[in-house]
């Protein structure tokens, strides 16, 4: 993993997570690594952002990949002093630096199968008027990529760098809370640029979500 | 002298930090209702923490020597409050997340019952958080008096009594300092006019259980 080679690499990556996870706490130098997770998960998560926003056009496809990858970044950034804290707990004793990019590989994981999972949403973005349906649709295959992404964080059990995992199993639950709370700020996700906000004004991420599943109707 | 180095040490960087995080999860908690309750509520918290520590200090110190735990006074404290410290890291990491939600989920403006209803949810939040942040300190608490306390000490009974006696004083700490989350419909102030003029038991038991068993009886 330290020449990055970007084919071996994400296929190492889904393969065999814990060597990743041994590369970003043993290496002496991480950076280049860290980088090559930060980008995948952005990368990911923007192309499924894409396959989503096709439902209202190119505009908004390019628009809901950055989105997406914004929210992806955000909610990673918001949630790292959790991590850092959750992981101690645990009994974690890595660096901040090499936590970043322990972090990090659950969010790679995630953005690949994001990616891998994004031909498909867009097949159904393109082919319905729902947007319940894509609601729907849309969270199950996340859904999928999320319980892939979790799997990493089992690995640092096996290898000694945390004694309980329960923090760190409730730091993945707190970001993903997050994410689905901050699509919820950035929405509309499948409405044109300045279209109305439903529901408007601040509102929960249930809210929100009963209130497009309910389109479906 | 060792041991007290070890468990007993650094107690006034415990307190310091149990009062930060505390103040800081307070100030997040009472954001939704006004900066001024947040304010309020920044010094309010700490003083319902810290104070029920050391309201409960002497009783936990005296009965953990009558089970057998063989523990200094400063001793007692230093578990406490890093068990405190503990619960305090995990106020203190969830912070900026509860903001987050505070700020982009939580309307400020509406009728009367969708404010009730958001201030009925963001209690939930809160209990879950304060309540999350509890259960890690005991479990903390608990690992660290096993290692210390001798093998013939009655540990479980000990901890029975902490936590008792640790519950009946901080709900009468909270009680005394409300409001604290801060009802929407009430006007935001530092303590109530009746702050002092009864306690939580009287309400438990003299308004809250009879309000249920009456609702009950009717139906």
């Amino acid at each position: 993993m330290n020449a990055i080679n970007t084919r071996t690499s994400v296929a190492e990556l889904l393969r065999n997570p814990d060597t990743c996870l041994g590369h970003a706490c043993e290496d002496a130098r991480t950076g280049g690594l860290t980088a090559f997770l930060l980008l995948l998960s952005l990368a990911g998560s923007a192309a499924f952002g894409f396959a989503i926003g096709s439902f209202a056009g190119w505009g908004v496809a390019f628009l809901d990949a950055a989105k997406m990858a914004g929210i992806m970044l955000f909610s990673f950034a918001l949630c790292y002093p959790t991590l850092y804290v959750f992981s101690a707990l645990g009994g974690c004793k890595l660096s901040p630096k090499r936590l970043l990019s322990l972090g990090l590989v659950p969010m790679a994981v995630l953005g690949c199968l994001l990616a891998a999972l994004s031909p498909i949403m867009w097949l159904f973005s393109v082919s319905t008027e729902s947007v319940g349906f894509i609601m729907f649709f849309s969270c199950a295959l996340a859904a999928v990529a999320v319980y892939f992404a979790q799997r990493p964080l089992l690995c640092a059990k096996e290898r000694g760098l945390v004694i309980s995992l329960v923090g760190m199993r409730v730091w993945f639950f707190v970001l993903i809370v997050v994410a689905l709370q901050s699509v919820t700020l950035v929405r509309p996700m499948l409405s044109p640029l300045g279209a109305e906000r439903t529901p408007q004004g601040k509102c929960f991420f249930l809210e929100h979500f009963k209130s497009a599943l309910l389109e479906m109707r | 002298m060792k041991r007290e180095n070890t468990f007993g040490g650094g107690l006034l960087a415990q307190v310091a930090f149990v009062a930060l995080s505390t103040g800081v999860y307070g100030a997040v908690l009472a954001a939704w209702r006004s900066p001024r309750m947040a304010a309020y509520v920044a010094v309010k918290l700490p003083t319902v923490f810290v104070g029920t520590t050391f309201t409960v200090s002497v009783f936990c110190w005296m009965s953990g020597l009558a089970a057998g735990a063989e523990l200094r006074y400063r001793e007692v404290l230093g578990a406490v409050f890093a068990a405190m410290s503990v619960a305090g890291a995990i106020l203190l990491a969830l912070s900026p997340v509860v903001l987050f939600f505070i700020l982009s989920g939580a309307p400020d403006a509406g009728g009367r019952d969708a404010l009730r209803f958001t201030h009925a949810c963001l209690m939930l939040v809160h209990i879950a958080v304060l309540g999350g942040a509890g259960v890690a300190g005991n479990i903390a608490l608990v690992r660290s008096l096993r290692q210390r306390v001798p093998s013939r000490c009655r540990l479980s009974l000990m901890l029975v009594l902490w936590l008792l006696a640790f519950a009946l004083v901080g709900c009468q700490f909270g009680w005394m300092m409300r409001p604290i989350v801060g009802s929407p419909n009430i006007v935001v102030e530092f303590l109530r006019a009746d702050a002092l003029d009864s306690n939580f038991l009287e309400s438990l038991f003299g308004q809250i259980i009879p309000h249920f068993i009456n609702k009950g009886a009717i139906r």
